[in-house]
């Protein structure tokens, strides 16, 4: 019997591709359709944004924050959300790959006519990434770029004095960070991984919208879309752990595809039993960031490159071998930026 | 965007040696040791005790919590209990123990004061899907130990004889759904054969993709166990699931979406009828060296085979299940981590429900959240005809307005995870159950359901649904 | 090489593995003492990787997937060397000796 050569949604279009999600065959405007209410789902049911909002999207030039520019973009003028939207870029200092997934981001930026802003690693901290790993190896790279890409988006919101920063997490990203936290026990995060949005710092808000958002979709839609996007993996990211999980989460899908979003329905269905009580929050003794210590992660990690042992960084037997060693005079201190509170809302023109 | 603030990898699992002190036995710390529990070394003179103590700690706790250790005897009386038998290693590690541990000649002890009444098994007997029946090998290996088994087939889910002899309500007939509706809704009419075994198959058959049938069928097995447990009037349920096969069940149980229950895989009380079923798991920190130590040890026969799975039959042509697949990633993975394994359990007892439960699934009797397929249907839009909210400002209603304005399905009063089992369908890799295929005169999208599910409201159900239009203390 | 080409073990099956084993859950064989040489590898003293690769070339016959993984078992079967734990004897590198008694538990195949 020859499969129905209809769109299972609109059924008069024929059909051009199976939606990875669910099965289902479906024509590229139902296609487009149903991604984007999708994401308009995700935003209005977790009442993500207000009107007059401020919204920063965290933009890498990769395929997921370029189909999220456009789809914010899309959702703001249809729905008519009133949000600002800004781009806002981290350059690491990768030489032949943040390079060019730069000029992915400034020709978005052009394409769609929102005001971008560019923060490198060697601005704020004096270090790129590759000068990063020339001290400590690949092994631990991606802890100190991790540190340091958060605490730049959130420098980067501020002196854009935005409210909300918007990555582009995608569903396949949360299960997998669900099923790691499961199998190395870390609770704390466990607990944090799966909601949509958090709030930390100077009340900035991040989220993210493609939380329900299946990474197949997101190739597919920029593809049909024609999305001039950055499609190469980092050169200095070999997490195994992480590839075991990325690995079996695929098998999964292809068993059945919405494995994915029914392991982030078993994330938000349960909570940590007994609150991990969390550290009281103080400010950074040398930059003033938020931290949970006298010094924040960023100026911990800084101090042991300056110091010329950012490979003992990353461990607690180390930490005290490290913290004997007395700070290097002139320590840098990471520039904050200010954000004119209360944001004012700009008045549409 | 998978790199984002990662632990590094020491955070994650260190490989350590598999053990730390040397050789010798970390208890008596004179002999040399024989075998390696979580990085420490027992010797074969101190292990069967430990181990003993181990199972009646487990046990006793789970049957009386509030029981004080030593000292004074518990003022209950010592429940009957019920062991449910697979007929694999964990099945004859259970029944010695029981055996070991809480009866006269095997504790010899004869002043033991009981803490444990009649013991009873239960097996489920899957044969009639082409598996091999260990009902006979059973039934010599607990004569040997003196106890009584009680076989139920799996067909009996569906026999509406087996419903009255565990004195289920008996007023309904064998109700149907219509599988091509993602809502469920349960058919009218009554057409089709009506044997069990046909129904069992046309149960199995309907289900969308092979990784449903393995996990329905452990559905289907836990609840016949139930079921004969009241039947039998015990109150207390005890299977051998080991350490290994727990965290694979968490990690499945979460792959299907089923994170509000997962506490029940540990321990759960569950309501059967007027009767509240505790289940315990006594071996659940029972690590494979520990089990094979036991078998070893103890010269124990087990009547199935490394090649008898009762779903060995089922398994798809061409692509793997969920379950198959997540075993074969945790018993990988602790190969190169040892304490993958452990992790996954204790992560597990560490988080509740983020919510009360809003009803127990019809199906499976677990907690559930109310309404899954709401849900779904906003996450994965399956039809243009899906209320969209129009701006920011107007999110949409809330499912719970018009409850009782929808028609009368089955898929409202599923728990999240049988309701993916029955509606999600198979990707690429999901492969093909050839001896299901034949349809036994039941239409493709027709799927009988087992006796125990009802289509009537009970009246805590029917209060529960209109809770917010009574008046309090009418 | 030594006098003796043949070294007797006796090998010890249970919980089930031994349905892969013509259900005798006792076999004494007679392993080679050395490894045949083979291109680059030179010939070794019979040690518990050889015997696992023997006994699926001369004992196992079909289903070896069940006892099987690469060159070693399947993770849920238990070894043991004259009663102590493989992991104490230095897993697969443990040279046999003559009328060592290895034994092979599955522990894992429930539902």
């Amino acid at each position: 019997m020859a499969p129905p050569r209809a769109c299972a949604l609109c059924q008069t279009a024929r059909p051009i591709v199976r939606r990875p999600k669910t099965g289902q065959q479906v024509c590229k405007d139902c296609f487009f359709h149903v991604f984007e209410t999708e994401v308009h789902n995700t935003i209005t049911s977790a009442s993500l944004f207000k009107r007059g909002d401020r919204v920063a999207i965290g933009a890498s030039g990769g395929k997921d924050s370029t189909v999220l520019a456009h789809v914010m973009k899309v959702l703001n003028d249809r729905y008519d959300y009133g949000l600002e939207l800004y781009l806002l870029s981290i350059d690491e200092g990768i030489t032949g790959y943040r390079d060019d997934s730069l000029e992915s981001v400034k020709r978005n930026q052009q394409e769609y006519g929102l005001p971008l802003k560019i923060l490198s690693y060697d601005e704020l901290y004096g270090w790129t990434m590759d000068a990063i790993v020339e001290q400590v190896g690949r092994k631990n790279n991606c802890t100190f770029c991790g540190v340091f890409r958060r605490q730049a988006l959130d420098r980067g919101a501020a002196a854009l004095n935005v409210d909300h920063i918007v990555t582009g997490h995608n569903a396949d990203d949360i299960a997998e960070t669900v099923l790691m936290n499961i199998m190395r026990g870390d609770i704390a995060r466990l607990g944090r991984c799966t909601l949509i949005c958090t709030q930390g710092e100077d009340s900035i808000k991040r989220s993210k919208p493609f939380k329900y958002a299946y990474e197949k979709e997101i190739v597919m839609y920029a593809y049909f879309k024609k999305l001039d996007y950055f499609s190469t993996e980092c050169i200095y990211s070999p997490d195994a752990y992480r590839g075991h999980a990325r690995v079996f989460l695929k098998d999964l899908e292809a068993a059945r595809p919405s494995a994915i979003i029914d392991i982030i329905h078993s994330g938000e269905a349960f909570q940590v039993a007994d609150q991990v009580a969390l550290k009281a929050q103080q400010t950074c003794k040398r930059c003033g960031y938020m931290s949970s210590n006298d010094l924040c992660k960023a100026c911990t990690l800084l101090e042991s490159l300056e110091k010329g042992m950012g490979q003992l960084a990353t461990g607690d037997r180390n930490r005290r071998r490290l913290d004997g060693e007395p700070a290097p005079e002139n320590m840098r201190t990471i520039p904050m930026f200010q954000r004119s509170t209360p944001a004012e809302p700009i008045a549409d023109p | 965007m998978s790199c984002d603030a990662p632990p590094s990898k020491e955070d994650l699992m260190p490989r350590k040696s598999r053990y730390d002190r040397g050789q010798t036995c970390i208890k008596c710390k004179s002999r040399r040791g024989n075998l390696v529990i979580k990085h420490a070394v027992y010797c074969s003179s101190c292990l069967p005790a430990m181990l003993v103590r181990k199972f009646r700690r487990a046990l006793s706790s789970s049957l009386d919590p509030a029981a004080p250790s030593r000292g004074t005897p518990s003022r209950i009386l010592p429940p009957d209990v019920v062991l449910g038998l697979s007929g694999g290693p964990s099945s004859s590690v259970l029944l010695d123990l029981v055996w070991k541990c809480f009866s006269v000649e095997g504790s010899g002890r004869k002043d033991e004061r009981r803490q444990v009444g009649k013991v009873r098994a239960v097996h489920v007997d899957w044969s009639s899907l082409g598996g091999r029946c260990l009902v006979e090998p059973l039934k010599e290996l607990c004569e040997r130990y003196g106890i009584e088994l009680e076989v139920v087939k799996g067909e009996d889910a569906f026999d509406p004889a087996w419903r009255t002899a565990v004195g289920l309500d008996n007023s309904i007939t064998e109700i149907r759904v219509d599988m091509s509706s993602g809502r469920l809704p349960f058919l009218s009419s009554q057409a089709g054969p009506s044997d069990p075994l046909t129904n069992l198959r046309a149960h199995l058959r309907s289900l969308p993709t092979p990784t449903s049938v393995p996990a329905t069928m452990h559905t289907l097995t836990r609840l016949l166990l139930l079921h004969t447990t009241t039947k039998v009037r015990c109150s207390v349920l005890v299977i051998g699931t080991s350490l290994p096969r727990l965290s694979i069940h968490l990690l499945e149980t979460v792959a299907y979406g089923g994170g509000f229950a997962l506490g029940t895989e540990r321990e759960e009380i569950v309501s059967v009828g007027n009767a509240d079923i505790k289940l315990v798991r006594p071996l659940r920190d029972w690590s494979l060296k520990e089990l094979g130590w036991w078998l070893y040890s103890r010269q124990l026969s087990v009547p199935r085979g490394l090649d008898g799975k009762p779903t060995q039959e089922l398994a798809p042509a061409g692509g793997k299940t969920i379950g198959k697949l997540t075993e074969d990633f945790v018993l990988g993975l602790e190969r190169d981590y040892p304490s993958t394994v452990s992790t996954i359990s204790k992560t597990a007892a560490k988080v509740v429900p983020s919510e009360a439960a809003a009803y127990r699934c019809v199906y499976c009797l677990r907690p559930a959240q109310r309404d899954a397929s709401r849900w779904k249907a906003g996450t994965a839009i399956l039809s243009l005809s899906t209320p969209i909210a129009s701006s920011l400002s107007a999110p949409l209603p809330p499912p719970k307005t018009a409850p009782l304005l929808t028609e009368d399905n089955l898929a409202e009063r599923l728990c999240y995870s049988c309701h993916t089992h029955f509606t999600a369908r198979g990707g690429t890799g999901a492969g093909k159950i050839r001896v299901l295929e034949e349809s036994g005169g039941f239409p493709e999208t027709t799927m009988p359901l087992p006796v125990w599910v009802q289509r009537k409201l009970g009246e805590e159900q029917m209060k529960e649904r209109i809770g917010e239009f009574l008046l309090e203390d009418e | 090489m030594g006098d003796e080409r043949t070294i007797k073990i006796k090998l010890t099956f249970g919980g089930g593995v031994e349905v892969l084993f013509s259900n005798k859950r006792n076999q004494t064989i007679a392993l080679p003492a050395q490894t045949p040489a083979s291109g680059t590898q030179p010939s070794r003293p019979a040690d518990l990787r050889y015997l696992i690769l023997w006994m699926s070339k001369n004992l196992l016959t079909d289903r070896k997937e069940l006892f099987l993984d690469g060159e070693t078992v399947r993770p849920g079967i238990l070894v043991l060397v004259n009663d102590t734990d493989w992991e104490l004897e230095g897993e697969l590198d443990y040279e046999l000796q003559k009328g060592d008694e290895v034994v092979f538990i599955s522990t894992l195949h429930g539902g």
